[in-house]
């Protein structure tokens, strides 16, 4: 048998080297000497010679594809990402060394026994603990783990505003659906978690507040966090309000997309970020347009004010975003039926905010959450939404509660009427005190049945020596760190000053107001203190009133000592 | 003016510490977002995809990739030779095809296929971590970034298998040998390398430009 190489110069157009055919030739002839004594060799040496078609390149690259094939198929699996590719080279000493250093932080806070510890968890013991029911406008409470106890206080921190949940009937209805019912869901919604009721009350909300479906949540804290990410991801752009509450600042980490921050309710600032971000748009050309949302809240949580809505709907057809509300705390309380921010300015809740959330363990008095939308939006929330997917759905008790408060409200007005001329009567009250005004900036509208004083800036920086800017920029610091423990004792020495506020109007005159509640550690906003007082609808003026007389005169008294 | 989307290094991702421009100034103009995703890359001809950051990660390993736990299956393996089988039998009932075209043909159709499915498409088709894989191919999806694993080195000892065998066809026709070998090599075995694991060139008219971090 002979080697191709004596057919070669005739049947490659490509002339080849003398040298290069002797060798392959000589290699060719051992090849087939070894291949021959083994067995099968012979399919080995057809194959190749009718592959190599007479041209050494040929082979030359069938060859090597061949080797690197069985190179490739002999390497080891090699970890290629995260913590397996850039781990450090330590022994086992060194990696047990580093185990047995480390010591974890407590989960749970300690308890409350040495005077260090008693000072850095002082709210623990500031905490009211409600012996009744805790619906009616008076309350007994307890607190400091039953040390103090207080009776027929007068409750200004409760987010039941209409307190329509006191009435008889609609007692009566979560009296009747327990017995019916019984208590609590089995699991998610979509796994039997979901009962007839629950889904009447989506059509009863959606029905309520005009639009074309709603998707009903376990828990109100959640819904914003879980309904953002459903229809965000990376690359999208999201322009929001730089006051937004906790619940809206986890919502936009967990969106994953690109967050812009407007001055709070400063319009312009607001357009001119969208014409900025529209210029930058154009200039980038994307392969992919991202979705875009603005992002503000109905009544604000941290400082009471309103969102401009007519200038936002305006802004938003402009520049072709979509408008995500939080209305937690206005659904119920805006507008002349409680039907929340759209209605308050005249408009039509379906044309002019795309996501709205809102809360029915605010003035609706039960608990849960819901987003109001359109159909697609509220059916994709079905499959998408975390917290819709895989937590439990409500007692039905807590679904038939609003149903019913719905129902009265949507017969007689007069309840959110009530409460209506009641906060603008707060509103006004502690607008015109002049010494008041001395000490405290009251933040909130007069819409608001919430009013949030915060200690002026210029006695801020006298009394405890920071400003807003300073202690944002002192949390960033820490939370860059990555420390978790977040203690900045001017902060804490103003919230003192606050709770001894709160304390003193207490004990002098059986009032109950409230600091407004602020998790430090988890802002990414920045943030002041504020006290915060909440009239419900089932106050008289007078009643009110005299509160807010006594709690004027206990801060100034205090504030002038 | 500064421009809005600046280009930040991994570091400086750090939501906070971008918020603080926003705070200090009343300029809207200065503005930066408090966490940007949309970075464009170096316009170079290769670049490389960095590092995931601990949050992308995290996003990344919440649920299992379903579109590419598949390809580990042996199912999903027989596929491949089932479709290479079709698309022969198919090139040849095509008429006044002869068989190296034929052949020629499957090979270009299966390894352009694969090289659009594995190396060309970004991302995931299912929502389920706010696209933190967005940056990624489905090849260097595949076993969580692991190279040299059995699915691996199935999916690229096929295009090599295939290639071979479609030489055994070709008899003395040099000019379909150099065409087999050019979208062999480019599209079927050089994408495929651990050399170019995550690492992109860019391509008139074939590649985007990347959107996203």
């Amino acid at each position: 048998m002979s080697g191709p190489s004596e057919h070669m110069a005739t049947a490659s157009a490509i002339p080849i080297p003398s040298a290069m055919i002797s060798t392959s030739s000589a290699a060719w002839f051992y090849l087939q000497q070894g291949l021959v004594r083994l067995p099968g060799g012979h399919h080995v040496i057809s194959y190749i010679e009718k592959a190599t078609q007479d041209d050494p390149y040929r082979t030359a690259v069938e060859a090597s594809l061949i080797l690197y094939g069985i190179y490739y198929y002999l390497s080891k699996p090699q970890q290629k990402k995260g913590l397996q590719s850039n781990r450090p080279n330590l022994t086992k000493h060194e990696i047990d060394a580093l185990i047995d250093e480390w010591e974890p932080e407590p989960i749970v806070v300690p308890p409350v026994n040495d005077k260090e510890t008693a000072e850095r968890y002082w709210r623990l013991a500031k905490i009211p603990i409600v012996e009744n029911h805790g619906m009616t406008k008076y309350i007994d409470f307890t607190r400091d783990d039953k040390k103090e106890s207080f009776e027929n206080v007068l409750n200004l921190a409760s987010n039941n505003f209409l307190a329509l949940s006191e009435t008889p009937e609609v007692l009566e209805v979560a009296r009747q659906t327990i017995r019916d019912y019984g208590v609590g869901a089995c699991g998610p919604a979509g796994f039997y978690g979901n009962q007839d009721v629950h889904y009447n009350l989506e059509y009863t909300l959606a029905e309520f507040f005009g639009t074309e479906a709603c998707c009903l949540y376990g828990q109100d804290f959640a819904v914003s966090s879980s309904v953002i990410p459903a229809f965000t991801k990376r690359g999208d752009v999201i322009v929001a309000d730089d006051q937004v509450s906790l619940a809206v600042q986890n919502a936009l980490q967990l969106s994953r997309s690109t967050v812009y921050y407007f001055q709070h309710n400063n319009m312009e600032s607001l357009e001119e970020l969208l014409e900025q971000l529209n210029e930058s748009e154009k200039k980038e050309k994307l392969p992919a347009i991202p979705r875009k949302f603005i992002v503000t809240e109905g009544i604000f949580h941290n400082s009471g004010d309103i969102a401009p809505l007519p200038e936002l709907v305006e802004l938003k057809r402009k520049y072709k975003y979509r408008l995500f509300v939080d209305e937690t705390m206005s659904l119920g309380v805006l507008g002349a039926t409680g039907r929340g921010l759209p209605e308050h300015y005249n408009m039509d809740r379906s044309t002019s905010i795309d996501i709205t959330v809102g809360s029915m363990a605010t003035a609706f008095g039960s608990s849960g959450g819901f987003v109001l939308g359109d159909t697609f939006m509220s059916e994709y929330q079905h499959i998408g939404s975390n917290a819709y997917c895989f937590s439990a759905s409500l007692p039905a008790y807590a679904t038939t509660v609003v149903d019913k408060t719905l129902q009265i409200m949507d017969n007689n007005n007069s309840t959110v009427q009530t409460l209506q001329k009641l906060s603008r009567t707060m509103f006004y009250f502690f607008n015109s005190r002049v010494q008041l005004n001395e000490f405290f900036t009251l933040t909130s509208s007069e819409f608001s049945p919430v009013v949030h004083l915060e200690l002026k800036e210029s006695i801020r920086n006298s009394k405890f020596h920071y400003s807003r800017d300073s202690l944002f920029t002192e949390l960033l610091s820490l939370q860059k760190r990555k420390i978790s423990d977040v203690f900045i004792e001017p902060f804490e020495k103003e919230e003192m000053f606050l709770q001894d506020i709160v304390d003193a109007i207490l004990v002098n005159h059986n009032i109950l107001i409230s600091r407004h509640t602020i998790v430090l550690k988890q802002e990414t906003l920045p943030i002041v203190p504020s006290l915060r007082i909440s009239c419900t609808a089932a106050m008289t003026e007078e009643e009110l009133l005299n509160a807010c007389e006594n709690i004027v005169t206990t801060i100034v008294g205090l504030c002038t000592q | 003016m500064p421009s809005l989307v600046n280009v930040v290094s991994a570091q400086q991702q750090e939501s906070y510490e971008l918020y603080q421009a926003v705070s200090n100034t009343s300029d809207s103009a200065d503005i930066l977002p408090i966490k940007d995703h949309r970075r464009r890359r170096s316009s170079s001809i290769i670049s490389l995809v960095e590092q995931e950051s601990l949050e992308d990660d995290t996003d990344q390993r919440m649920l299992p990739n379903m579109n590419a736990t598949w390809v580990d299956q042996r199912g999903a393996w027989v596929i491949h030779l089932v479709l290479i089988a079709m698309l022969k039998l198919f090139y040849n009932l095509m008429p006044r095809i002869t068989n190296d075209i034929a052949w020629t043909m499957t090979n270009a159709t299966y390894v352009i296929g694969s090289y659009v499915m594995f190396h060309m498409i970004k991302g995931t088709p299912f929502e389920f971590n706010g696209g933190a894989y967005d940056n990624l191919t489905m090849w260097e999806q595949i076993d969580n970034e692991t190279l040299y694993t059995p699915a691996r080195k199935f999916l690229i000892l096929v295009p090599i298998g295939l290639f071979l065998v479609v030489t055994q066809f070709l008899k003395n026709n040099l000019k379909l040998f150099a065409i087999n070998l050019f979208i062999s090599f480019f599209c079927g075995i050089l994408p495929k390398l651990p050399l170019l694991h995550r690492i992109r060139i860019y391509v008139p008219f074939i590649t985007n430009p990347h959107q996203i971090s």
